[in-house]
């Protein structure tokens, strides 16, 4: 493995995201920024979790009386001291309704002219869609700057109301009452944050009060706004994504905890373990239901495999092995917003296109592994198996090929239903390959034989097949594989969602 | 006292005291979980780990044998990367690449001391660098083109001024 680094290697490229960000959350604000310009996926994971720290706390800094003018004069003491949380965040609009654009009211005389404007910001065009919103609930910041101020009361007001979708009113604050009238603002800042309103889908800010500019030649006071901005801060904890990660899957029907006992690979590898049609569709459709389940949730499980399919003494199949699931996201600003490392999933389940090192997927990776499992129930081992990348590096892939899958699977798979579902779910184009809603809803399961209980078979078996106990499984397409040994501590332990970077490393 | 033999990628066998191997979550679960006994002939298969690195490994954790157990981890605490001690400083000045192999073995045997203080000298190696001192320094290759920079630099500026 040493001669690899050598060359032009990036290090980096080893490290599963969870360990780069591990070390990039040791440094700096000031180098993260740079941090952020090195390359796509350094932007990306720390834009997902680290970027906000500081900007977050910001207004309680300044407002506060605590002296501090901006966040970049806090030196890194101070801020350990304060122990930060670590918060995702973005910067929404800049606006400066008081210097252009300008709309006064005729009836009121130039010393005191009265200027308005009102400015519409839809979340929905900087990426933040309903379902982010709903899941991430983030706290909406509306903020505003003055330099050199000596505030007269009521000069000044700010109305910021959110609404949601159906234009319904649902948060509203007033500025009036942060700038208190005399004190010698020197860069004033008000602000005020909207929390827990996930249903927000536009905010409207309003301004009215005095030209500042007329007021400065006035009275010598010198009011400047500098800006104004909206913040969006997604509370996301840093620390805490694993344990939140966790916890989302606690309340869902997939429990990691559990001890179930057999999983499919060591069921499959047990010749004595017979399977009639009926219990194949019942083990296809639940494993598609969980993904279901997972990707209506917005997690993505990353590392289908059998071995990964466990099936408890009553029948019920479970998912499990999540040490490597993300919550994954829609597009954001038409980048990519998915960037994961390549490195997951065990390769026999991975499909072509991240085998080529593509690095925003989703959900319809897990679909081709549940079509290989799929394939497998059949052919009783892996359908593509390979030992290394390799011999897959070094192949000259033939384009334009015509897709064999139905016909190299019929020998194995007896049922015409069953051929077909395969042949949708192993699509090299992950965007047509089926999704698992649709899989669900394929003829494969709703045509007789019909699925059936698998609780009578399985309940046959009184010893646990586990694919770590099974004598190594027949192999029919390649003398040499070997199922990677890496595999063997992960299964129906207690320590199954920790210990889930084994496949990892290769 | 109870020696265990963990087996790196290659095969080769390396026999350790069980209470140093323990530094690390997933040997000491695997060894509990297999039920493997004490003066068992059964060797503990790493094949995620080559020899070189695991031998690297096992030296840490004889050092550090008699630590305290790691602290609760601070939440959201800054962590400080300028208390590595001298020995592990020493300890890890190495090539790059062994550098990186011990962050994931450490990662893979959950041998938290170690990811800390691997983690923290990587951090010490970008802090105060600039984009292109830091793509230098891992053969990063720049993917943005030059618009996006442009936009990421504008991002930026958001949080540097006021």
């Amino acid at each position: 493995m040493m001669e690899v680094f050598k060359n032009s290697h990036n290090s980096f490229d080893l490290l599963p995201d969870e360990m780069v960000l591990n070390t990039l959350s040791l440094i700096d604000a000031d180098t993260l920024l740079n941090c952020r310009l090195v390359c796509k996926r350094w932007r990306e994971l720390i834009d997902a979790y680290v970027f906000q720290e500081k900007a977050s706390r910001e207004n309680e800094f300044v407002n506060d009386g605590q002296g501090y003018d901006s966040f970049s004069q806090i030196d890194s003491n101070s801020v350990r001291k304060l122990e930060l949380p670590w918060y995702v965040f973005y910067v929404i609009s800049k606006y400066d309704p008081f210097n252009k654009n300008l709309v006064t009211d005729p009836r009121i005389n130039s010393m005191f002219r009265l200027c308005s404007k009102s400015q519409r910001i839809t979340f929905k065009n900087y990426g933040l869609n309903d379902t982010v919103m709903k899941t991430l609930q983030p706290e909406i910041s509306v903020s505003e700057w003055y330099e050199h101020g000596h505030f007269v009361c009521g000069c000044k007001f700010v109305l910021s109301t959110v609404f949601d979708g159906n234009g319904e009113e649902i948060g509203k604050h007033n500025f009036n009452d942060a700038l208190l009238p005399g004190n010698n603002n020197i860069r004033a800042k008000a602000s005020h944050s909207f929390k827990n309103l996930g249903n927000a889908s536009y905010l409207m800010v309003y301004h009215c009060g005095l030209d500042t500019r007329v007021l400065a030649n006035t009275y010598d006071t010198n009011i400047i706004m500098i800006g104004s901005e909206v913040k969006v801060l997604l509370p996301i904890k840093f620390k805490n994504a694993a344990e939140h990660r966790l916890s989302l899957l606690e309340t869902s029907q997939t429990r990691v905890f559990e001890f179930c006992e057999h999983d499919l690979a060591g069921l499959l590898s047990n010749t004595k373990v017979k399977f009639n049609i009926g219990a194949f569709k019942q083990v296809i459709q639940q494993m598609i239901n969980g993904l279901d389940y997972l990707h209506s949730n917005n997690i993505s499980h990353r590392d289908m495999k059998a071995a990964n399919v466990l099936i408890t003494k009553t029948g019920t199949l479970k998912l499990a092995d999540f040490g490597l699931a993300r919550a994954f996201s829609a597009q954001i600003n038409g980048q990519p917003a998915n960037w994961y490392t390549n490195r997951v999933v065990t390769l026999w389940y991975l499909p072509p296109k991240l085998l080529l090192g593509d690095r925003n997927y989703g959900p319809p990776v897990e679909l081709w592994g549940s079509g290989c499992i799929m394939a497998e129930m059949w052919t009783r081992s892996p359908i593509m198996q390979v030992e290394s990348l390799d011999l897959y590096n070094q192949l000259e892939l033939v384009k334009g090929q015509k897709r064999k899958v139905k016909k190299r699977l019929k020998p194995y798979v007896r049922d015409p239903m069953g051929c077909d579902l395969l042949d949708k779910l192993l699509v090299l184009d992950p965007a047509k390959r089926f999704d698992a809603d649709s899989a669900l809803n394929h003829d494969f399961f709703w045509t007789d034989p019909m699925p059936c209980d698998l609780s009578k078979m399985i309940s046959q078996q009184t010893q646990s097949n586990f694919e770590y106990l099974a004598p190594r499984r027949l192999n029919n397409h390649q003398s040499s594989a070997m199922r990677p040994a890496s595999t063997v501590p992960s299964q129906g332990t207690s320590t199954s969602a920790t210990s889930g970077f084994h496949e990892l490393v290769f | 006292m109870p020696m265990i033999k963990l087996q790196s990628s290659d095969g080769e066998v390396f026999q350790v005291d069980f209470e140093i191997a323990k530094a690390s979550v997933t040997i000491k679960t695997m060894v509990e979980d297999l039920g493997l006994e004490e003066e068992d002939e059964e060797n503990v298969p790493l094949p995620n780990v080559n020899p070189g690195i695991l031998k690297k490994v096992i030296q840490w954790a004889t050092y550090h044998k008699d630590d305290p157990p790691a602290a609760e981890d601070d939440e959201g605490r800054e962590k400080r990367t300028d208390d590595i001690s001298s020995w592990d400083a020493d300890f890890l000045k190495v090539d790059q690449g062994t550098l990186f192999e011990l962050i994931l073995a450490a990662n893979y045997l959950d041998i938290k001391g170690l990811l800390d203080v691997t983690c923290k000298t990587v951090a010490n190696m970008i802090k105060g660098k600039t984009p292109e001192e830091i793509r230098k320094t891992f053969n990063i290759k720049n993917d943005f083109s030059a618009a996006e920079e442009d936009q990421v630099r504008k991002e930026n500026e958001w949080c540097e001024e006021k």
